[in-house]
């Protein structure tokens, strides 16, 4: 297992370098000249010249990359344009705020498919089952953000249950920023009112950006046990006399969830990117707002964090997914190695 | 059938877990303080609050209520603030500040001419912002604080428009500014050797303003609070707190309005969304002028266009009154091709649409009437930026009625970036930008400078490109007069040698329109012939606009 996961680890460090060169060229060459972008339409050339040259983005392609490359390994991702400071210190602040949000639409997406899933799956053509067949069309052709402006306009304005946007309410003060994540600096600190602000403003985005996803993994795992209910060695476990609990979760549940287990891990790491509309919809102050923002205003040193950002999630993910699909199912494993 | 059940049972458990832990939250913090009246403002962000770097709307909002400049943009012109007086030498290149000794920084410290000409400097070296109305023209080296409440700018040219330029000379505290300066990193500015507060100016203002930054996230707020020791006047009931918020998304604004967390709404929202979130929530609708225009900019140098008599029948085409009615209710006709309220903005007997005298004036083109019989050869491309969906609007109206005299205009979409980068370069200009500009002082000399002189041309405030000499001369000339209906007079002579050109299809003169609380009075918005200065930023004023307490709501 060692073996496997130091190999995964390896191509997803090859594949993040090859990305980074990859971004990195094609940023540079999106119409928008960042400097204009930036100043003043009157400001003179020299001093737009100055600027570019602050910046190296004077200097070829190559030696900016490698200029850039030499920041990053001592921690700093460029200046931003858009923000006018250090990427460094943008990702510090808003990546946090975003994935506070993913960790809770992926406990909700996670639950929610595994639950909706073996509901419908063990009641095949029955009510049960149609219901959560129309969830899930509902779910996966709807986008997330027309959840959020729907959730927003019904619960938050016309029942006024959560409220209309924004991390936290106004007057409740984030906590001291320790790890940069509030509910974890709010529990460290003992700040039990801040979580559950936090959490009430987190539900509606998280539910919002959850469903689509959780809806295509449902039916996913429906279709598995489906499927594997199907086999010929269901049918002999049954013929044994083993119990239907076992039969259920040992022989049927687990083959049935590892295409899922796998769409999933993608799902959660496209969230990132996109939160997008979710974010600006909840006024979420939050990474994937800030990147959009960015890179609508040619803000290159943005827009390749940002890509590396997404890039190492769904690397970590990959390698997360493939391991514990690997541990589900052995033959993964030994033909991987 | 036990197993469903338990099924059944943990999906209802789950939902309501979320529920539960969800509305925990639902009670009102107790910090939400009635006694503290706020006006929170909606805007397109981002938003600059260092006023040596930051131009746009949003940031002239901030310096407008965080700093105060040195003289204040009015009606009329402007009229003493930081500054009480000034006089100036006869050759109009030393201009001489007495400035008020009652005026203290945020920080405490006590404001004097140190801290207006290290304004100066710190704008000028940077180089940014509105340092191109000072930079080429000010001599730095000849400058001098006379004493601790006079300070004496001294000019390399005359320059008559340097008083009403200096509504946009922002005081900064040297003191803080100096000791939170960062050495080393991007920016290091000679001679100072450091960052000259760059870095500490992106969440912290240094600033004398009505207004102080308390609490900060540049992508999405800026918090302020009534500055206890502010030297000048404010209206009995305005905000103890001024907060900017980054909005623009229709449906939050409309809930945090309709939830009363929100007391105005930002800018750039399509009329009929302002227009309902008023209707449906007894907001009141108000709307101000900021010296600026819609301008179709047409392209001189680029055939067709290089022929005015096609410039004068696009003119002609155009449906300005439709415009008004179904895009832009809240702007106004132009008068001229500078908008009136503008110092020296003259009017003129403005084209509408009239297609008689358009196909007669496309006859008298030179590429009639090969222009008609083949208009695919012919085809002028009416740009706009998808940052500003309205545009296409207007792009595809004038595209319509173009067609009408058989004129072939297509409606073509650039992100603003790269109608920035087109707009730079002759050969890659649009035949026609569809832009908004806006003055940067409340002078037409501004804009006459912005938009027509050929040392602006590659900037996307122009796509005219016209590359006069005898018009850049004109308003060279009107610039430097130091007299003031001397320069108003160069102005009209100048802006009548353009019109006379037709580079231009002025519109509409914009006005800025929002949604406002029943509880919130906004004189420019109510009121705007008296109270909005024609220049960007200064309508947003908290010191003049009231929010009544809680109780008398």
């Amino acid at each position: 297992m060692k073996k496997y996961i130091g190999k995964r680890l390896f191509w997803a460090l090859v594949a993040l370098i090859g990305l980074s060169i990859f971004i990195f060229y094609f940023g540079r060459i999106i119409p928008g000249d960042p400097i204009r972008m930036m100043v003043s339409p009157q400001t003179p050339e020299h001093v737009v010249e100055e600027l570019r040259q602050s910046l190296a983005l004077d200097r070829p392609i190559y030696t900016q990359y490698f200029i850039w490359m030499r920041n990053v390994f001592q921690g700093e991702l460029g200046f931003s344009v858009y923000s006018r400071r250090s990427v460094t210190v943008d990702v510090q602040q808003y990546l946090p705020r975003s994935l506070e949000l993913i960790t809770y639409a992926a406990l909700i997406q996670i639950t929610g498919s595994f639950l909706l899933g073996i509901f419908a799956g063990s009641n095949i053509d029955k009510w049960q089952d149609h219901l959560t067949r129309l969830f899930s069309y509902i779910g996966v052709s709807v986008p997330a953000f027309v959840f959020a402006i729907i959730f927003l306009l019904v619960f938050s304005h016309n029942l006024g249950w959560f409220p209309s946007g924004g991390a936290l309410s106004e007057g409740v003060s984030e906590p001291s920023r320790i790890t940069g994540f509030i509910a974890l600096d709010a529990l460290l600190q003992g700040q039990f009112f801040t979580i559950g602000d936090f959490i009430h403003h987190a539900t509606l985005p998280a539910i919002a950006l959850a469903i689509p996803g959780m809806a295509q993994v449902a039916r996913m795992i429906r279709s598995g046990m489906i499927t594997i209910n199907q086999k010929e060695y269901i049918s002999m476990a049954r013929g044994y006399g083993l119990p239907e609990r076992i039969v259920r979760f040992k022989y049927l549940l687990r083959p049935s969830i590892i295409p899922g287990v796998t769409v999933l891990g993608m799902q959660i790491a496209m969230m990132l990117g996109n939160a997008f509309l979710v974010e600006m919809v909840f006024g979420w102050p939050g990474f994937s707002r800030f990147a959009i923002n960015a890179m609508m205003r040619s803000d290159l040193n943005t827009i390749v964090a940002t890509v590396l950002i997404i890039g190492i999630m769904f690397a970590i993910i990959n390698i997360v997914v493939d391991t514990l699909v690997a541990y589900i199912d052995p033959r993964i494993r030994y033909s991987g190695s | 059938m036990m197993l469903e059940k338990k099924y059944m049972a943990i999906l209802i458990f789950f939902v309501l877990l979320i529920s539960t832990v969800a509305l925990s939250g639902c009670v009102d913090p107790d910090d939400d303080d009635d006694d503290v009246t706020l006006l929170r403002m909606g805007f397109a962000w981002p938003t600059d609050i260092d006023p040596a770097t930051g131009s746009d709307k949003s940031s002239t909002v901030a310096f407008t209520n965080f700093y105060d400049p040195l003289v204040f943009p009015t009606r009329d012109g402007v009229k003493p603030w930081i500054a009480e007086d000034w006089d100036v030498s006869a050759d109009a290149m030393t201009w001489t500040f007495y400035l008020r000794d009652d005026v203290t920084f945020h920080s405490g410290n006590e404001m004097t001419a140190e801290d207006v000409m290290f304004s100066m400097e710190r704008l000028v070296t940077m180089g940014e912002g509105f340092a191109h109305l000072f930079a080429p023209y000010i001599d730095l080296d000849e400058s001098e604080v006379v004493d601790d409440h006079t300070v004496s700018f001294t000019l390399n040219e005359p320059r008559g428009v340097f008083l009403p330029s200096l509504v946009r000379l922002y005081i900064v505290d040297k003191e803080d500014i100096m000791d939170n300066a960062e050495e080393g990193g991007d920016f290091v500015y000679q001679p100072w050797g450091n960052d000259l507060g760059r870095n500490y100016l992106i969440e912290n203002t240094a600033g004398t303003g009505p207004y102080e930054v308390y609490e900060a996230v540049v992508e999405d707020h800026f918090y302020g609070r009534r500055f206890e020791d502010y030297w000048g006047q404010m209206a009995d009931n305005a905000a103890d707190e001024f907060r900017m918020l980054a909005l623009g998304e229709a449906a939050r604004e409309r809930t945090l309005f309709g939830d009363q967390q929100l007391e105005v709404t930002s800018e750039w929202l399509e009329h009929h969304t302002v227009e309902d979130i008023a209707g449906s929530h007894n907001g009141k609708l108000g709307a101000y002028p900021e010296g600026g225009a819609l301008y179709g900019m047409m392209h001189t140098q680029k055939a067709p266009l290089d022929c005015i008599y096609v410039r004068m029948a696009l003119a002609h085409v155009f449906d300005y009154e439709s415009q008004i009615d179904d895009i832009f209710p809240e702007s106004v006709l132009p008068e001229g091709i500078i908008p009136a309220g503008l110092g020296g903005a003259s009017s003129f007997d403005m084209p509408r649409q009239d297609f008689e005298k358009a196909q007669g004036y496309l006859e008298q083109s030179q590429y009639y009437p090969d222009i008609v019989e083949n208009p695919e050869d012919y085809e002028i491309e009416a740009s706009w930026t998808g940052a500003v969906p309205a545009t296409e609007h207007v792009a595809l109206m004038l595209a319509g009625d173009a067609e009408e005299i058989g004129l072939n205009v297509r409606s073509n979409r650039y992100d603003w970036g790269a109608l920035i980068d087109a707009m730079y370069d002759v050969d890659t200009s649009p035949h026609i930008g569809i832009v908004w500009v806006s003055a940067d002082y409340p002078e037409a000399g501004s804009l006459i400078n912005s938009r027509y002189h050929s040392r602006n041309s590659a900037s996307w405030q122009q796509n005219e490109w016209l590359d006069n000499e005898e018009i850049d001369n004109l308003i060279d000339e009107a610039l430097t007069e130091p007299d003031t209906e001397a320069r108003f007079a160069l102005y009209e002579e100048v802006q009548e040698k353009i019109f006379d050109l037709y580079p231009s299809i002025v519109m509409h003169t914009q006005y800025s329109q929002h949604a406002f609380q029943q509880y919130v009075t906004w004189p420019h918005a109510e009121n705007p012939e008296e109270y909005a200065p024609p220049a960007g930023g200064f309508s947003h004023d908290a010191r003049l606009i009231e929010v009544l307490p809680h109780d008398e709501r």
